[in-house]
């Protein structure tokens, strides 16, 4: 009866003729999980697709899968360049020696604890009176330069871009710079020598700030590195520097924004939730409750996050071999019905809410605290000042982003109040 | 039940600090949990259990939980 000699592939086939291709594409001007995802929860949660630059990979969609899979790093890696050229979203891989990405766990957290001090409930907390104050001069300027507004660039992007900048201390002046780095980061068809030519004018753009951290050192997140840098490469290495410091630019205002931007588009169409949230905007802790399922609804983007099998995992009662190549839909687990009942209906008590969109294990995001409070004061400060606010144009004619980001939604969003 | 912090897997996340406040902070000089309560009332037993269900590095481990008249949360400091 035993096993141990035969064939170990026990992966299970997905129920269709062929493998399905991987990214599910989404309907036109929607923000609707593609129905793939939770028909592939309910049948085969361990379903393999076919990715768009070839090869196959394996899609977790359950919510058990996707946190198992994200918190065992010994088992199931992020991708390294040695692992070659192995199936993925992107035209060439993204991977950078050095990042916080490729280095061992263990350095991941030596590294990461060197400025998390930085992002703590607390000191989120302590930034909270600066952005509502932010916020509402951003809301001062639109009445000034009259309706219809675009509450994407006027003020979904300022807010994030103000408090990054701030926390990072980097000049808020270059945002335009930052805003072409997120793009580059996010883009999935850059190629390699693309790539390489806009890491080399990041890296020229930050070193003076380097200097002048080191010449002058500050209590920012920049200058915290710095210090500790000059430790010696035990701490921390250039190349680690370098490429810390740079994807916290990119990462700081991207997915806030695009987490507001989003929610506002699908809220501007849900009347009564939207009036559900103003009802909360004087308690915090029932704008929080919401602001929490907001986040567990609101789709970012189209794909996964990869990882790669290490050593043999079992998900979902099934054996998974070394050198598979693992999508985790985040979003997907998001709307599993074993952890979220009703995964379907937005209940803004919802207790408890394990959503996954920070991610899970030790890659989780390092900002959501600063994520959590800037889109509860983005919501609180847009409703009690203009709570009339709604959509300028049909839903079908907001005009949308271009579909080589790995992030989806609305480009502008026009609204009048 | 018991409830143990494995200090050296936390990342800061703060998530325990939104679960149940009156049981965890995040320490000033790197955000690790600590512990500020090691005999909290057990009113606060589903809070914590929360805490621990919500931890996105699972830095935390529970033992005797068929117990519940009793609630002990200890940090511990070893690698895991």
């Amino acid at each position: 009866m035993s096993n141990e000699q035969g064939v170990n592939i026990q992966v299970q086939d997905v129920q269709q003729e062929a493998p399905l291709h991987f990214p599910f594409p989404l309907a036109d001007h929607s923000l609707e999980l593609p129905k793939e995802y939770t028909e592939l929860q309910a049948k085969c949660p361990v379903a393999r697709v076919k990715m768009p630059y070839g090869g196959e990979a394996l899609l977790l969609t359950r919510h058990a899968d996707v946190t198992k899979t994200a918190n065992d790093a010994r088992r199931c890696g992020n991708i390294l360049g040695s692992d070659g050229d192995v199936p993925r979203q992107e035209v060439a891989s993204r991977t950078r020696e050095g990042s916080l990405f490729t280095v061992t766990p263990e350095r991941h957290n030596q590294i990461r604890r060197l400025v998390t001090q930085a992002f703590t409930v607390k000191h989120a907390n302590e930034m909270r009176p600066g952005v509502v104050a932010l916020t509402n001069r951003l809301i001062d300027e639109m009445e000034l330069k009259g309706q219809p507004a675009d509450l994407y660039e006027d003020y979904a992007i300022k807010t994030p871009m103000a408090v990054i900048c701030e926390l990072l201390g980097i000049p808020y002046e270059d945002e335009q710079l930052f805003r072409e780095w997120g793009r580059d980061l996010l883009s999935r068809t850059a190629t390699r020598e693309e790539q390489q030519e806009r890491w080399e004018k990041m890296v020229q753009y930050i070193t003076p700030l380097i200097e002048k951290e080191r010449a002058n050192p500050s209590n920012s997140v920049l200058g915290m590195l710095v210090k500790n840098r000059e430790q010696g490469d035990d701490v921390l290495t250039e190349q680690e520097m370098l490429s810390f410091a740079l994807g916290l630019v990119a990462a700081g205002f991207e997915t806030t924004s695009t987490s507001f931007t989003n929610s506002a588009f699908v809220l501007f169409q849900s009347p009564d939730l939207l009036e559900q949230l103003k009802a909360r905007v004087d308690d915090e802790d029932a704008m929080a409750s919401a602001i929490e399922e907001i986040l567990r609804i609101t789709l970012l983007g189209a794909g996964g996050r990869p990882r790669i099998v290490r050593e043999e995992v079992e998900l979902s009662g099934i054996r998974v071999p070394p050198g598979e190549v693992l999508m985790l839909s985040f979003f997907a687990g998001n709307k599993d019905p074993e952890v979220f009942p009703d995964p379907n209906v937005v209940n803004f008590d919802r207790t408890p809410n394990p959503i996954l969109s920070f991610g899970r294990g030790i890659h989780a995001c390092l900002g959501q605290q600063l994520a959590r409070m800037e889109m509860q004061v983005l919501w609180t400060t847009l409703l009690k000042r203009l709570p009339n606010v709604r959509l300028a144009v049909a839903p079908s004619e907001v005009p949308w982003r271009s579909n080589d980001s790995a992030t989806i939604g609305p480009a502008h969003l026009p609204v009048v109040w | 039940m018991r409830v143990i912090a494995y200090t050296q897997k936390c990342i800061a996340s703060g998530n325990c600090v939104l679960a149940c406040s009156d049981v965890f902070e995040q320490r000033d000089s790197d955000g690790t949990v600590h512990i500020l309560n090691e005999r909290p009332a057990l009113a606060l037993l589903k809070k914590v259990r929360q805490a621990v269900d919500l931890c996105p590095n699972q830095v935390f481990t529970i033992e005797d939980e068929a117990n519940q008249s009793e609630l002990v949360v200890v940090e511990n400091d070893q690698a895991v």
